[in-house]
């Protein structure tokens, strides 16, 4: 019977979370990964049917992502470097209407569901579709931008660029439902594994969109709190991995693996109390090491802006961009870049909407 | 299909091939300069700024994901994320809005389409549709949306007429070098009747015109005459009356279509009739059409009274293995301005009071057409029919038996609306229908309009019987350039392989598809000279410019009147243009630059 290898066996645990936290180049994951024991790839291979074959107890290993040795076609889905991260702002804001949706249903069970996003994003925070956010200078239009910009606090994209490696750092952090570290390799780390279908108010299907950005990186670091009050039981700590691209050794099909601690799949964790104590509240945090580009930082953080702008062309929940320094920018899409330029010019000669437009079939 | 009727879901079957759901979509045409551009928009009071970094020259540029290639400038979102896009080519090719595909975006919302749709659409990847049966009747959706849209069709209209001006350019020369050929054609006696040779106009003071009646093509109701075939002229912008200020220069534009055909023009005459002595009329041959400035000189003591004026033009254009000559026809009606005050916006109110149709009627629908717009107007606020659950409706309903084509609303601004019928099939050309619209309000307040539909083939080339001038050209058509140090090589400088810095400019004979090119040598080094004495007398802008003006349009002249001469000696059977007589012409024309350039020194 094997038991969850503890990571306070081997080291503080604070200073351990607080490094990770700061973790932002490939040799701050190694150096980290180096002051545990983690079984080498080449010497465990995961089996889904008898898993505990070769696990080595009191040792970390790397078990494919959802579980599922041959992930790397459901993971390398990405075709440029953006669309993973708006994936990744995706899973944020799902997490934050998530955790609007339980608070209301621990407050009445049989409160119905928000028939879409854009409901529940009205329903829980007051905000209409961004583009359609009353034009002119009034109170209306103000008291819903307060509200906008309180709510893209809580979701945050940063780029961080390391001069000396020259490494791009992307790191995405929510304060949403978060996961209690027994699930996270249920929920963060599965794929295809959805719980998500009979919730109309959430984006994704799949839950896999985010998994592409495993493959734009060398390491990411994955960090989850589920929200105190939701916890019924559960483990208050942060369930915490690090993912990377595995390639075996004289075989062709690479795939993708995180740190587990069980060969049930469970990811390490810190304790409530080291949470309390570095600060961690509940939420979700990736930070996507060694991020591919493919270009230079002064090309990359221009493109960011038209780009994810242009990807998340009317998000449904505005977020905050970090691009390469201390500021956020507060990204509300293209479609309320548009709407705005009727109020603060140039105005466009012609905005037209026809709503409704009946697509029948032939 | 609809019962006719919008504003309430619909109740559809799971059978996806009968109904699809329904998509939302916002189309946005931004102001031409990029320089209007923020650099860096703030978003929100009080708030961050976003910055944006100018990333391309097109004034969609900062809202395309990849500026220089112009891509994705029509998106598909479903929960506001993208998941498809399509490129300007779309614009320019399937909308058929060439001028607006640097300046528009289309936002398409699929959010409202059933889940078996979306889910046949969206992939793994989300990155792109898939490209299956939904995908294909979403695309003719929003083609059939967009494709007959007033508003773009006015923009797109406004925004060829500036392109075709820009190309014109110079301006100012060529009027001045219009000037000077009328004024000396004016005087001059004409030799010989011609053949068709395309220019400004056609008197008949200067002999050979001969009238005769013969078959010629134009676009027309399919009822008009007899079958014809392409091209057709067409001049933009489609009104077929054209309105004139007096002292006011108008500019239309004539091309084929399909434009593509325009490569095989060969001649043009235009004919003013009743012919008003004031009216002027200036024609430039292009490579895709033709402009036409009307100018009305209204003269001195002119009598207020004789307003308005009014006369047709038709031009006739000849096209290469065509027998049949092409034809348009426009009314032209000249009238002295009205002043009137600025439309004052429009007093809409809580309590709407009426519902009107202000569209033309009849609502002519084209057999296998694209959607029809037909225009409304309320006096109530827009925030009334605005949101999830608005205070009130609109509807619309086919009162014709057996006919229900979908219909849907564009969302009211400042009190104007569309009404968007799908073209109902299963109609023939003649069948009338009737429609019904209904605002909906509070306590069964309701507005109620009607309008009239009918059912017409679209407008195809028609052979006619018609008069066609047949007579002669006073001038030829020229084409205006200029050349560069840069571009030396590129041109030949009479006969010789390569321009010099002493060449002030040459001619260039006119060919079966390129009228006669005048070439001016902007880097000609006594012109250079002059121009850098100009500047250090510290003169002014303008007053530079209008001697650069001089200059070139008398130089331009020289090698016209040079052009002219070579031409009736080779008629004459004088010289056929050797090599002395190219180089003696390099010579003079050098000579007369120079003397000119001295003379404007002094």
């Amino acid at each position: 019977m094997s038991t969850e290898t503890n990571l306070e066996e081997f080291v503080d645990t604070e200073v351990f979370l607080r490094n990770a936290l700061c973790a932002l180049t490939s040799k701050d994951v190694e150096t980290l990964l180096a002051t545990i024991p983690v079984v080498s790839e080449q010497d465990y291979t995961y089996n889904h049917e008898t898993p505990e074959n070769g696990w080595n107890q009191g040792k970390f290993h790397w078990v494919p992502v959802g579980r599922d040795r041959g992930n790397a076609g459901r993971i390398k889905l990405a075709d440029n470097p953006i669309n993973p991260i708006a994936e990744r702002l995706i899973n944020g804001m799902e997490a934050l209407i998530e955790l609007s949706r339980q608070r209301e249903l621990i407050r009445d069970q049989k409160s119905p569901s928000p028939c879409s996003p854009r409901e529940a994003v009205k329903r829980y925070f007051g905000l209409p579709s961004l583009d359609k956010i009353p034009l002119g200078e009034n109170e209306e239009r103000k008291s819903i931008w307060q509200k906008a910009r309180e709510l893209a606090r809580k979701l945050r994209m940063r780029l961080v660029t390391n001069k000396a490696s020259g490494e791009f750092t992307v790191v995405i952090e929510d304060e949403g439902i978060g996961q209690a570290p027994e699930n996270v390799h249920k929920t963060l780390l599965s794929l295809g594994a959805t719980t998500k279908g009979d919730k109309p108010y959430l984006i994704g299907v799949f839950g896999q969109g985010g998994a592409s950005a495993y493959s734009a990186c060398r390491y990411s670091w994955v960090l989850s709190r589920l929200a105190e009050d939701l916890r019924c039981g559960c483990n208050g700590g942060i369930g915490w991995t690090v993912i990377k691209h595995i390639f075996p050794s004289g075989r062709r099909d690479d795939y993708f693996a995180y740190l587990a601690a069980h060969p049930d799949g469970r990811v390490p964790f810190f304790t409530e109390a080291v949470a309390e104590k570095v600060g961690v509240r509940h939420g979700t945090r990736f930070a996507h090491i060694n991020y591919d580009f493919g270009r230079g930082e002064a090309q990359v953080v221009r493109r960011l802006f038209p780009a994810l702008n242009h990807v998340l062309f009317n998000p449904i929940i505005p977020y905050e961009l970090y691009a390469a320094r201390d500021s956020a920018d507060l990204m509300s899409g293209n479609a309320y870049r548009l709407s705005n330029l009727s109020v603060r010019g140039p105005k466009p000669v012609l905005d037209k909407v026809f709503e409704k437009q009946d697509v029948s079939g032939y | 299909m609809d019962s006719g009727k919008v504003g309430v879901d619909k109740s559809l079957s799971s059978d996806l091939r009968h109904g699809y759901g329904h998509i939302g979509i916002r189309v946005v045409v931004l102001q031409k300069s990029a320089k209007n551009l923020p650099m860096t928009v703030t978003p929100e009071e009080g708030g961050e700024e976003e910055t944006l970094v100018d990333v391309g020259n097109t004034p969609v540029s900062s809202y395309l994901e990849d500026p220089k290639r112009g891509r994705l400038c029509a998106v598909f979102l479903v929960n506001g994320q993208r998941q498809h896009g399509w490129d300007n080519a779309f614009i320019q090719r399937d909308l058929e809005f060439k001028y607006l595909r640097n300046r528009m975006i289309v936002i398409v919302d699929v959010d409202g389409l059933r889940p078996e749709a979306i889910s046949k659409l969206v992939q793994g990847s989300r990155h792109q549709f898939y490209e299956g049966e939904v995908y294909e009747t979403l695309r003719s959706r929003v083609i059939a949306t967009l494709k007959a849209d007033p508003d773009l069709e006015r923009l797109e209209a406004e925004a060829e007429e500036e392109v075709y001006e820009l190309k014109s350019g110079d301006e100012a020369v060529k009027k001045a070098l219009d000037k000077l050929i009328e004024e000396h054609n004016s005087k001059a006696i004409r030799k010989t009747q011609g053949a068709w040779e395309s220019g400004n106009r056609t008197d008949e003071d200067v002999g050979g015109s001969l009238d005769t009646s013969r078959e010629a093509i134009v676009e027309d109701d399919p009822d008009v005459g007899k079958k014809g075939y392409e091209p057709v002229l067409i001049v933009i912008p489609e009104t077929y009356t054209v309105r004139l200020r007096p002292n006011e220069t108008r500019r239309l534009t004539l091309t084929s279509q399909p434009v593509s055909e325009w490569r095989n023009y060969e001649s043009m005459d235009l004919k003013i009739e009743p012919e008003v002595e004031e009216l002027s009329v200036i024609q430039n041959i292009l490579s895709q059409g033709a402009t036409i400035d009307l100018r009305f000189g209204e003269p001195e003591n002119f009598d207020e009274d004789e307003y308005p004026v009014e006369t047709t033009f038709r031009i006739w254009a000849r096209f290469r293995g065509k027998d049949e000559p092409r034809m348009v026809e426009r009314r032209i009606i000249i009238s002295s301005p009205k002043k009137r005050p600025p439309k004052p916006p429009p007093i809409l109110f809580d309590e709407p009071t009426y519902l009107k149709i202000s569209s033309h009627q009849p609502i002519k629908f084209y057999e296998g057409g694209p959607d029809v717009h037909v225009k409304l107007q309320w006096d109530g606020k827009d925030y009334l029919s605005a949101g999830e659950k608005p205070i009130w409706l609109f509807e619309a309903k086919c009162t014709s038996e057996g006919v229900s084509p979908a219909m849907t609303f564009s969302k009211p601004k400042d009190g104007k609306m569309e009404l968007l019928i799908q073209t109902p099939t299963r109609l023939t050309a003649g069948d009338k229908i009737g429609f019904e619209v209904a605002a909906m309000g509070p306590n069964s307040r309701l507005l109620l309009t009607t309008f009239e539909g009918e059912v017409i083939r679209p407008p195809e080339p028609r052979k006619i019987a018609a008069t066609v001038r047949t007579g002669g050209q006073r001038r030829p058509p020229y084409e205006l350039k200029y050349i560069k140090k840069e571009n030396y090589h590129l041109e030949t400088c009479w006969g010789a392989t390569q321009w010099t810095e002493d060449d002030p400019g040459c001619f260039q004979e006119p060919t079966q598809t390129v009228p006669l090119t005048l070439i001016i040598n902007e880097d000609m080094n006594e012109l250079e000279s002059y121009r850098e004495s100009l500047i250090e007398k510290r003169l002014a802008e303008s007053t530079i410019e209008e001697r650069k003006t001089n200059y070139v349009s008398h130089i331009a002249f020289h090698l016209y009147q040079m052009y002219r001469s070579s031409k009736e000696g080779r008629e004459s059977g004088e010289g056929n243009g050797n090599e002395s007589k190219l180089e003696d012409m390099r010579k003079e024309i050098r000579r007369v630059s120079i003397t000119l350039l001295r003379l404007m020194e002094s």
